[in-house]
């Protein structure tokens, strides 16, 4: 009895100390914190989370010389994109081109008009999950 | 034998049951502090592993990058300011030369209630007529400033130089911050 209380007073005595500075790591912590706090604060605020800045800056910034854009419509469940193209080839690179993630579902629609060029509409939904 | 010791009235009865009781009580006693020990031993291993990946973590933390992140992040206005920061995102579209046609915005008073836990926010509708780089540059400044999300957005172009936009944005803020 006498070794078992001793080996647990000397296993009590020898507790580890923090070896880096407690109030230091207390402001780092708090800073960490409140970074999360705010970017899911910001993260929460966007419907299905997406930013429409960035979602018209990849349809914008993809988009081949010859296809004129008529009309963009975001909205969180659905982007539609429509436009004119003499070249209906580059409408189906277009559309190729567009990353909205794994879960986007891009479907385009193509019609001939009467003067030769080609009417295209670009449909992007999404799988049920998080974007 | 036990029958004897049972019978038996003289003191060394007494003394071998009382022998056997104490003896019990300190194995029981040793088995206590052994456990207590080897709890305590794990415990101190748990807290010099968890103080070590504290001091790795702090020499690895950078709080010259955490600030600029928090820097960037837009923050909700306070309640007394939503109304300037409407202002603000309307003269920041009049800067790029984004014309105003209409707009329609909600006061704080008229604003959504907000569901529990998330942010309130006001509502503004617009109706804008420009060029496509202006509103481009336009909307990439818009949701800088303050925490302003757009929601909705339409764009129409009937000659491929100028464009008519529907929009619908909220600016939230913090109730009761002043």
């Amino acid at each position: 009895m006498v070794v078992s209380v001793g080996a647990y007073f000397l296993v009590a005595m020898f507790k580890p100390e923090q070896i880096c500075d407690q109030e230091y790591l207390n402001k780092a912590l708090k800073l960490v914190n409140s970074a999360k706090q705010l970017t899911t604060m910001a993260g929460q605020t966007r419907p299905n989370n997406i930013s429409v800045c960035k979602v018209v800056q990849t349809f914008i910034e993809e988009i081949p010389a010859n296809l004129v854009v008529s009309d963009i419509s975001i909205r969180p469940e659905q982007y539609i994109i429509r436009g004119t193209t003499p070249i209906i080839d580059e409408a189906y690179d277009y559309v190729k081109l567009l990353d909205f993630g794994p879960l986007a579902e891009k479907n385009l629609s193509t019609l001939q008009n009467g003067s030769g060029s080609f009417s295209w509409t670009i449909d992007v939904t999404f799988k049920k999950g998080k974007k | 034998m036990l029958e004897s010791f049972l019978n038996d009235k003289s003191k060394f009865r007494i003394m071998v049951i009382f022998r056997i009781v104490i003896g019990m009580i300190f194995l029981g006693t040793a088995f206590y502090f052994v456990s207590m020990a080897s709890d305590t031993l794990l415990e101190n291993n748990r807290l010099a592993s968890n103080y070590q990946s504290e001091k790795n973590w702090l020499a690895k933390f950078k709080p010259a990058k955490l600030n600029a992140i928090i820097a960037s992040v837009p923050k909700p206005a306070k309640e007394q300011e939503v109304e300037d920061v409407q202002n603000k995102q309307l003269a920041l579209l009049q800067k790029h030369h984004v014309t105003i046609l209409n707009v329609r915005k909600d006061s704080v008073s008229k604003g959504a209630a907000p569901k529990k836990g998330s942010l309130p926010f006001v509502k503004a509708d617009l109706q804008l007529q420009s060029s496509w780089d202006n509103l481009v540059a336009a909307l990439n400044e818009l949701e800088k400033k303050n925490l302003v999300v757009i929601t909705d957005l339409q764009l129409d172009s009937k000659d491929g130089e100028s464009v008519f936009t529907r929009m619908s944005y909220n600016i939230y803020y913090e109730q009761g911050k002043k």
